[in-house]
């Protein structure tokens, strides 16, 4: 019996010492920080992500409302200096921007961000900076490409409007694209300065119908604020309105063109996953999803009896109908 | 007993059969492993090419399938034969609505600049135009040839692209311009996170700068990742790929992650991408890994086996041994009471039983030699007490009867007798006997006498053994039944001097042992009765005279002392006579001396007889008599010597010489002890005295 009882206790041992090598970390703890408006999508393409990689008992996942000042931001960096969080994900340029201003000695993984070069926020897509890597949406790179097709799905617009926020880099970027195409294509660009949503909502209320055949929404916090205020003029006076993203569309925008935001946030996740796995964001480079997708609002479109080219239609990747 | 456990057998066959069933299982294990190893690698090395090929196959067919939806819009009618062609862009787009990876479609011309683009990220209608002249698909497919370039890179270098490029003829056969398609390589590397290969296996793709441009467990390819940093086997290997393309290269090494791995890699001729399949060792070879397991498994499952095994045969064997051991000890130790009770139906069984007859055997002929043992025992105890007890007295009678008591006691018998024989005659009068009846065992000697028994122990001095019921005689002594009697000769110097008949209430009791041994006895019987004799004789030399049978002077003497001793003490009485006869001078002259001598031997028997036991008489000198009466004053003893004279007075003494008888007279002389004597020669002197005046005064008479 003596000998059963030995290698009962070797094979315990055994099982123990391969079981220590398996033992389970701890939770980790990821903050992400975002507008509450516009970005959901990111936000659903990286828990999507943490599904699929089986994550979600291993990470702690916290969510924080960045508001749309740089006060708010600067608020929130703040308690996250003073918290225990592991990682944090920026979503957008000015909440990315004030966080790595301030937060210090946590890795940020930022998403969203339409040029981050631009932006300062990496020299170039191989070499992020220290402590911050990410996920650029080529929102400002389409920006020509998406007025075009716009352009090309509204042949009749000579004039239209689109705001920006001074406070935003990407924002002055974009606008200075955007004039540069629209010259080209031969249409008059009205650029409305908006430091918040009041200043949009005085500018709506001036417009008069037949003022702008469309609306150009360069991606900013504080003009997606007022994005249903927008949806709502350019209903009352037929104005088509060209966004970034596909989930716009359900909200009102008749057409946009831009990389898929869910795309863009479980692009973030891998990110996160190799952080967390011991990389550093250093070495990561700046991550460029190639997905790029065309949705037209045809229903809108038909309903305000617009004809949109066939062709154009054919070459979306969904019309809505 | 022994346990099992400490069974030397038990632990040698446990070792050998372990040391046979491990070597065997070792054995074929060793064999299985390596064949399964062999078969791991081999089967690996078949799955990871069929792998390889398959993604290879994946690969050029969705190229290929690219290659003809180019082919297919460079054939639309009409197209570029007027230049640039809006309608000719749509087609373009067709191709990226059908292959969402191509993310540019481009038409050169002859000159190698672009005329039209297509494309997901650029504008098209104010595009600034490139000159492609120098790019190597460009000056391929200008000369006629469907081309894939190298891999290049988009976005800062961190987007992997791959260009085909095609050319386009116009009606009549001539090239008009060259059709380019920019395709993203994350496509290729989709296909590749979809492979699922083995449970552990997956693949990835390096460009000719060994840069790992698709990787199957990566979503994100990185810049640094090239085959040095994964291993530096595999780098030596990728550098044999891509110096012989279209070859399958076997290589194992140790991935950044630590695992031991094994891979198979293959350049792909016209892409030139080292395609590498790669499975984890641990996975290959599961099965060597399982063998080596069900070993360990089987090799415990066999050392438990061998021990019930050996535990069974132990029981078989083993302790069947044990027990004959047991046995065997417990035989040494003279205990034969134990038999082995083995039932094995073999020979064990069959040597149990012989060692079990063994046994039997060993326990009778050890039993015999107890018998024998203790009958010689049992002799040589009867022969010393026998002799102790015959050397106890020097009076003939006394050690026949010794002997007799010592035999009956001894040897448990009813009775005995001993007669001797002197002088051709039986005593039978002075016959010794014990422990029966006298009458019993006189005509038990009659019957004796009478069937000639004595006569032929007589005359061949050997014993002579009788059972009574053969006989038929029936004697019984007290409440037992005398049921055999022997007669044993009692021979000194060859002759025989007597006869011991010894009675038993058991038949057939003499038997040979009991009968020789008894022999023995006799014979030391036989010495001691010729010694007593003996002595008897001496004694009798030494203190009474040889003629008259009377008490010597010398010993008279001593008797006196002894007696006036005794009066001295005591105060008792005492009387002293001395008896001379008559003219015993004359007798002497005129007889002869012969006469004279009977003529004491007569008077002294008569003394004898008229005096009581207790009285002493002995000779004093010639004629002289003396009589020492203790006890006794000398008035008494005046009456008994008066009563003396006048018998002798009467009495006619036989003689051998004519008349044939004669009469004599004596005088007495008597004294008695008195207070006053101190010395016994006083009394002495005093009965001398009046001897002397009994003589003087006329004799025959009786002087104070």
């Amino acid at each position: 019996m003596a000998i059963i009882k030995k290698v009962f206790l070797v094979a315990l041992a055994f099982l123990l010492i391969c079981c220590s090598k398996k033992s389970i970390t701890d939770k980790r703890k990821i903050l992400v920080v975002m507008p509450k408006n516009g970005y959901e999508e990111v936000l659903n393409g990286f828990k999507e992500a943490i599904y699929e990689e089986g994550m979600n008992d291993k990470v702690d996942l916290i969510i924080q409302n960045s508001g749309i000042t740089k006060d708010d931001f600067v608020a929130i960096s703040k308690i996250i200096n003073s918290s225990d969080v592991d990682i944090i994900v920026t979503v957008t340029t000015p909440v990315t921007l004030a966080l790595y201003e301030n937060v210090k000695n946590k890795p940020i993984v930022f998403s969203a961000v339409g040029d981050p070069i631009s932006a300062g926020l990496a020299k170039d897509l191989k070499n992020s900076k220290k402590n911050i890597t990410g996920v650029t949406n080529l929102s400002r790179m389409l920006t020509k490409k998406r007025m075009e097709v716009f352009k090309n799905a509204f042949p009749f617009m000579k004039k239209i409007i689109t705001f920006y926020n001074p406070e935003n880099v990407f924002s002055l970027l974009a606008v200075k694209d955007l004039s540069e195409i629209s010259e080209k294509l031969n249409i008059k660009l009205e650029k409305v300065e908006c430091l918040n949503t009041d200043n949009i909502l005085a500018t709506l209320k001036n417009i008069k119908k037949g003022s702008y055949d469309g609306v150009f929404i360069i991606p900013d916090p504080v003009v997606l604020s007022a994005f249903t205020d927008i949806i709502n003029i350019s209903n009352e006076f037929s104005m088509p309105v060209c966004v970034h993203e596909e989930s716009y569309i359900s909200k009102g925008a008749t057409i946009s063109y831009g990389i898929d935001l869910k795309e863009v946030g479980k692009h973030s996740f891998a990110l996160v996953k190799l952080i967390l796995q011991g990389s550093s964001p250093e070495q990561l480079p700046i991550f460029v999803p190639e997905k790029i997708s065309l949705v037209v609002n045809n229903r809108w479109a038909k309903e305000k009896g617009y004809k949109v080219p066939n062709e154009l239609l054919y070459l979306a990747d969904r019309v809505v109908e | 007993m022994k346990n099992i456990r400490e069974s030397k057998i038990a632990k040698k066959l446990f070792l050998i059969m372990l040391l046979v069933c491990l070597s065997s299982v070792t054995i074929l294990s060793f064999i299985q492993s390596y064949s399964s190893y062999e078969d791991g690698k081999r089967v690996a090395e078949n799955y990871q090419r069929e792998v390889l090929d398959a993604i290879v196959k994946e690969i050029k067919d969705h190229q290929f399938l690219i290659q003809k939806l180019m082919e297919l819009s460079s054939h639309s009618r009409g197209v570029l034969e007027d230049g640039i062609n809006e309608k000719f862009r749509f087609y373009l787009w067709k191709i990226m609505k059908h292959q969402p990876y191509v993310f540019e479609v481009v038409v050169v011309d002859t000159t190698g600049r672009e005329i039209l683009v297509a494309s997901k990220i650029r504008t098209e209608n104010v595009v600034d135009y490139q000159d492609l002249a120098k790019e190597d698909f460009f000056q391929q497919s200008i000369a006629g040839k469907v081309y894939y370039s190298n891999i290049r890179y988009e976005f800062d270098a961190t987007k992997p692209y791959f260009v085909i490029s095609v050319p386009v003829y116009k009606f009549d056969g001539t090239i008009n311009a060259v059709l380019i398609s920019k395709i993203w390589f994350s496509e290729i590397q989709k296909s590749l996170s979809q492979k699922k290969i083995g449970t552990t296996g997956y693949a990835f793709i390096l460009d000719v700068n060994k840069r790992v441009i698709a990787h199957q467990k990566l979503d994100v390819v990185f810049k640094y990742t090239t085959a040095g940093n994964i291993s530096q086997e595999l780098d030596s290997f990728v550098d044999k790929a891509i110096k012989n393309p279209g070859h399958y290269f076997q290589v194992s090494y140790v991935d950044s992650e630590n695992n031991s791995v094994f891979a198979t890699l293959k350049n792909l001729k016209e892409l030139n991408w080292i395609v590498v399949v790669v499975q984890k060792k641990s996975e290959i070879f599961i099965g060597t890994l399982r063998t080596i397991t069900s070993f360990l498994a089987i090799s415990g499952i066999v050392v438990l086996m061998v021990f019930f095994v050996v535990r069974k045969l132990s029981a078989n064997f083993s302790l069947p041994i044990i027990k004959l051991n047991d046995l065997a000890e417990k035989i040494s130790n003279g205990d034969f009471s134990t038999k082995i009770n083995i039932k094995t139906k073999d020979e064990i069984e069959e040597l149990a039983n012989n060692f079990n007859e063994m046994t039997e055997k060993l326990k009778k002929s050890y039993d015999e030699m107890e018998g024998k043992i203790q009958e010689r025992t049992k002799e040589l105890l009867l022969l010393y007490s026998f002799t102790s007890a015959i050397s106890r007295s020097l009076r003939v009678h006394e050690t026949l009867k010794s002997a007799g008591d010592e035999l009956v006691a001894v040897l448990e018998l009813e009775g005995y007798t001993g007669v001797l024989y002197k002088d051709g005659i039986w005593d039978i009068d002075n016959a010794v006997y014990g422990f029966i009846e006298e009458e019993k065992y006189k005509s038990l000697w009659d019957e004796v006498v009478k069937r000639g028994i004595v006569l032929h122990i007589l005359s061949h001095h050997v014993p002579y053994v009788m059972n009574l019921s053969v006989e038929k005689i029936e004697i019984s002594n007290g409440n037992n039944q005398i049921k055999s009697i022997a007669i044993f000769p009692i021979l000194y110097q060859g002759n025989l001097i007597g006869v011991m008949l010894l009675y038993s209430s058991y038949e057939n009791f003499f038997q040979s042992g009991i009968l020789s041994s008894i022999e023995t006895c006799m014979i030391q019987l036989g010495v001691a009765i010729a010694n007593a004799e003996r002595y008897e004789y001496t004694e009798n030399l030494s203190f009474k005279d040889p003629l008259t049978k009377l008490f010597n002077r010398r010993y008279f003497e001593t008797k006196l002392e002894q007696e006036f001793a005794r009066c001295e003490r005591y105060n008792r009485e005492l009387s002293l006579s001395m008896i001379d006869i008559d003219f015993f001078k004359k007798i002497n002259d005129t007889y002869g001396h012969q006469v004279g001598d009977e003529i004491l031997k007569q008077l002294a028997q008569i003394i004898l007889k008229s005096i009581r036991k207790s009285d002493i008489a002995g000779r004093y000198g010639g004629e002289e008599f003396i009589v020492l009466m203790p006890e006794t004053s000398p008035k008494k003893a005046y009456i008994a010597l008066e009563r003396l004279r006048k018998i002798v007075e009467g009495h006619a003494f036989a003689i051998d010489v004519p008349p044939g008888y004669l009469h004599i007279t004596i005088s007495i002389g008597l004294a008695g002890y008195v207070q006053s004597m101190t010395k016994k020669e006083e009394l002495i002197e005093l009965a001398d005295k009046a001897l002397y005046t009994a003589k003087n005064s006329g004799r025959n008479r009786v002087c104070l």
